[in-house]
């Protein structure tokens, strides 16, 4: 209902409006979101008192839709509470959640948090998880990962004008990290592809960032390069997959595959067909090995219908060996002790390669989308914010959201020197400890600064280090 | 009788309204190829015609079938092969990475994504009333005749819609949205009553 009131009424048919349509335009009669079902009669009652007329013959407004009143919960229908937005569910999910994990949003697509047991916070099970599969082995659903396969005599060449490294010396059998960039220089996306086949590759992308690398693709393909032969297609779908880390995923995995991972046959940075064994039977799949934890770690690719199986088989092979399945949490530790970067976090739209201390895979030689803007000057002063690692002192928690400061006691506005990006408890290293990006950030090494986060009251002195807290040199990779 | 796979809670049975106008069944499908490469390249549709012995649809949004096959338009330069599954080692529709090598060295292209969606057929006389409640197609038969496809969407999710005949559609989508999809099915066909048939392969 609009708020018309009697008077409002008597004062419109005073001043002429006496037709009802004239009424309605004047008053707004009718037009709430009663839509006149209870006002209106009473108002063409108010304008016939005044009109001197029986009720009937001031008449009634045209009726328009919704003629009965509607209420609001018939437009979204069942688009509220879980159907608000579609989900996206793994192979896996109901393993997940019989376990009792928690599932949390990843775009569309839930994933476990982490897997807490009985008188386990969430927290506690995280930690048990991260540490699980740096001393013996964990196994983490990573099927939500984007992947999109090319194929055609021209996907080398493609690689090489969209990734800042090179393409065209990567054998048949072998994986290798990539990195995107923007047409301005900044960061786009991060992951691996491999070379299956001569003219077959598969990449990898940010489960976030999957639709907008696939749509980037396409419009370079249709556009800019319609005389390259490649042909795409997101297999996302198509593949279910497990990344098994830790010093004895080698062990467990030799258990169930056909084919020989030791470190000689199947070194860091390999792909390959295989057969897994399974509760279903052999099934087909592809066996990767590369690392986002820092362990030694594979991937296993199987087809989504065969997921849950390959799931179980490799816990199965795994039990002897103190395996546990790690969540999005623990996932995030490990990668934060590694100093690995998320996009989103780390490259946050504004950072470059350099900036992230990546710039080694910024290939001088040959040019790709991004490198001619990468010349500007504000990208190459020496005043950049660059990735860092902090640790907390003093046995402080480190503070969320936190800026960097060099004193906490400043006047406002204190100067901001960088900002914590990604934090975390670390089980393995036995402090909080964060990524965060600080001005000038690999000259302060050693340095000891603040982070604070005034709205929570919090200050903590922080140890500026590099951006790598386990086996800075990347040995457990090829053991 | 097995549950079916994709379809949550929902067992086969008669759901809904009392009188049941529509029947729902997931179908299977035992290969599923996107197949890419130019019709104006001789060496790819005589690859296409010696690997598959199938007809290309060049159409827009249409499909032409064979006994054991349907190839779906999707785009100028891709399709979607759907095979029931491969009864022999002689069919066609085995070994694929000699074929894929075989249409590489042709100027195109075959993805294996066999497993990449899950298909549920939807048959009966309110079958176009339940889509409509979701799918922006106009799915008059003048628009929209049998042996056409289109990707589209039902409800929020993006969906491979392919009408087999007047009351007989068959909508495909991504495995990871099966559960939302179903859902939405069962809600959007519930005031018509529903059959839900076990799930079946692609005949």
């Amino acid at each position: 209902m609009t708020d018309v009131t009697a008077a409002d009424i008597r004062l419109a048919a005073r001043e002429g409006y006496q037709s009802v349509e004239h009424l309605k335009r004047y008053t707004t009669l009718g037009t709430g979101p009663d839509q006149g079902k209870t006002g209106n009669v009473l108002g063409l009652a108010l304008l016939a008192e005044h009109l001197a007329t029986p009720i009937p013959a001031v008449g009634t407004t045209t009726f328009r839709a919704p003629y009965s009143p509607v209420t609001l919960g018939v437009f979204p229908g069942h688009a509220v509470g879980a159907g608000l937005e579609p989900m996206r569910l793994t192979a896996m999910n109901d393993w997940h959640t019989g376990q009792g994990a928690r599932l949390i949003n990843t775009g569309l697509w839930k994933r476990p948090h982490s897997y807490p047991r009985a008188g386990e916070s969430e927290f506690q099970a995280a930690n048990r998880e991260a540490k699980n599969a740096r001393t013996r082995v964990g196994i983490v659903d990573v099927s939500t990962l984007g992947k999109i396969e090319l194929q055609g005599r021209d996907v080398a060449e493609f690689l090489n004008r969209i990734y800042t490294n090179r393409w065209d010396t990567l054998a048949v059998g072998r994986c290798r990290y990539g990195l995107m960039l923007r047409e301005d220089g900044i960061v786009l996306d991060d992951g691996t592809t491999s070379r299956l086949a001569a003219t077959h590759y598969l990449m990898t992308t940010t489960t976030v960032n999957a639709v907008k690398v696939m749509q980037q693709m396409e419009l370079l393909l249709q556009r800019d390069w319609p005389d390259l032969e490649v042909f795409l297609t997101s297999v996302t779908e198509q593949w279910a997959a497990a990344a098994v880390a830790g010093p004895h995923a080698r062990e467990v995995l030799q258990k169930v595959l056909d084919i020989d991972i030791s470190n000689a046959a199947f070194p860091f940075l390999c792909v390959g067909d295989c057969m897994l064994r399974t509760a279903n039977g052999q099934v087909q799949g592809r066996q990767f090995r590369m690392s986002f934890s820092g362990e030694n770690a594979y991937e296993i690719h199987v087809p989504a219908t065969h997921g849950l199986a390959m799931w179980t088989a490799v816990l199965a092979a795994g039990e002897a060996y103190g395996i546990m399945p790690y969540g999005t949490e623990a996932m995030g530790t490990l990668r934060i002790e590694k100093g690995h970067i998320v996009v989103g976090a780390e490259a946050d739209g504004r950072t470059t390669a350099g900036d992230l201390g990546m710039g080694q895979l910024v290939n001088g030689a040959k040019w790709c989308i991004g490198k001619p803007l990468l010349d500007r000057p504000a990208l190459r002063g020496a005043d950049r914010w660059q990735l860092v690692g902090l640790t907390a002192l003093d046995g402080s928690e480190m503070p969320r959201a936190a800026k960097v400061v060099a004193d906490p006691d400043a006047p406002a506005p204190n100067p901001m020197l960088g900002h914590v990006t990604s934090l975390c408890w670390s089980p393995n290293h036995e402090a909080w400890i964060a990524l965060g990006l600080l001005h000038n950030g690999r000259g302060r090494h050693g340095e000891t600064l603040w982070a604070v986060s005034p709205l929570a009251g919090a200050r903590v002195r922080v140890k500026v280090g590099p951006p790598c807290f386990i086996d800075p040199e990347g040995e457990r990779l090829r053991v | 009788m097995s549950k079916p796979k994709n379809t949550g809670t929902v067992l086969p049975g008669k759901n809904g309204a009392a009188t049941s106008r529509l029947t729902l069944q997931e179908v299977t499908f035992g290969v599923t190829w996107n197949l890419q490469g130019d019709v104006a390249n001789p060496a790819f549709l005589e690859e296409v015609r010696s690997s598959f012995d199938v007809t290309l649809p060049t159409a827009a949004n249409s499909v032409t079938e064979t006994p054991h096959a349907a190839v779906l338009w999707l785009g100028p330069k891709s399709w979607l092969l759907l095979v029931g599954g491969p009864e022999s080692r002689e069919s066609p529709w085995t070994n694929f990475p000699a074929k894929r090598d075989a249409l590489n060295s042709v100027g195109g292209a075959l993805f294996e994504v066999s497993a990449g969606r899950v298909a549920w057929r939807l048959a009966g006389p309110c079958v176009t009333t339940v889509l409509a409640s979701a799918c922006p197609l106009d799915l008059h038969p003048r628009e929209f005749p049998p042996g056409s496809c289109a990707q589209s969407l039902f409800g929020h999710i993006s969906t491979l819609l392919w009408r087999r005949a007047e009351d007989d559609f068959t909508l495909l989508a991504a495995r990871s949205f099966a559960h939302d999809i179903w859902s939405a099915l069962c809600a959007a066909s519930a005031q018509h009553g529903y059959e839900v048939l076990p799930p079946a392969p692609i005949g």
